[in-house]
């Protein structure tokens, strides 16, 4: 009788969870593409993009980076047992600026979009990881030129 | 033993876990090792994208870190709390980043591609360290 009761608990006591989360807005190709090289000052980056998320010194020189993050989160729990399945993409910007504060340099990744949400059963990116292991369908990533 | 574990069990003390975890798209390994040394930055972040940090590694020498992580693994979690029945879905990013597989590239001061090297981040990854005084930089240039 216990043993059938406590089953009965387990299954009753269960619950499931979808939970979506993002840091700051995502970012804009089109923001991004006026940012030239040789040109664009540190000034005229803030005013273009907003405050970067982080400041990093190098020497003399500088790097701001902006970030868009994206996860989504799937999850069952059944109390004695529990899945999650999480998925964390993001949208990420560097710029590099001289001593005077002029770009020099920038890389951005944009894959915030693709953050996916799926059953905690499902493994999203198997396919898609041992493809591109044995190079028969490389990943296509949105990188700057 | 059903009458000890059950009252755990059912209070979430002990539970079980399955979790799947995805950051980030994988960082082509090819792609690193094609980089030929002296390239400039910009080739590298054109080819790479963006990375997960930049900083400075030492005087005069700069490096960036690409990461990705995709993990499947049972568990098992003893509580003696009754607040947190969901498994954690937030994590610490720096123990994260030592989980990841990625790329570290080292330029030197010109921005000129050093050294690149693919593997798991916990073994390329030097520890945290403070940017130098710039007033160093002309004592290391002069």
């Amino acid at each position: 009788m216990n043993r059938k009761l406590l089953a009965l608990l387990a299954l009753l006591a269960c619950g499931c969870a979808i939970a979506r989360t993002a840091e700051n807005e995502p970012l804009d190709p089109a923001l991004i593409e006026k940012l030239v090289p040789g040109k664009t000052t540190a000034l005229e980056t803030v005013e273009l993009m907003g405050a970067p998320v982080d400041v990093v010194q190098l020497g003399r020189r500088s790097a701001y980076l902006y970030r868009h993050t994206r996860e989504k989160s799937t999850g069952i729990v059944l109390i004695v047992f529990n899945m999650l399945n999480q998925d964390h993409r993001e949208d990420r910007l560097w710029v590099f600026f001289d001593e005077a504060g002029t770009l020099t340099h920038l890389g951005s990744t944009l894959e915030a979009d693709r953050t996916q949400v799926a059953t905690p059963f499902k493994d999203l990116y198997e396919q898609e990881d041992e493809a591109q292991e044995t190079g028969e369908a490389p990943a296509q990533d949105e990188k700057a030129p | 033993m059903i009458r000890l574990l059950g009252p755990l069990l059912l209070a979430g003390c002990v539970s079980g876990s399955y979790t799947r975890l995805s950051v980030n798209e994988p960082v082509d390994e090819n792609a690193v090792a094609a980089l030929p040394a002296g390239a400039d930055l910009q080739v590298c972040l054109g080819r790479l994208g963006a990375p997960i940090r930049v900083w400075e590694a030492e005087v005069g020498r700069y490096a960036m870190a690409y990461g990705w992580l995709r993990e499947r693994g049972w568990g098992v979690r003893a509580s003696y709390s009754f607040d947190n029945l969901l498994p954690s879905a937030s994590f610490s990013f720096d123990s994260q980043l030592k989980r990841m597989r990625g790329a570290v590239l080292w330029f030197d001061g010109e921005m000129k591609l050093v050294e690149a090297r693919a593997g798991l981040l916990s073994d390329l990854l030097p520890p945290r360290r403070r940017p130098v005084d710039v007033d160093l930089l002309e004592d290391s240039e002069g």
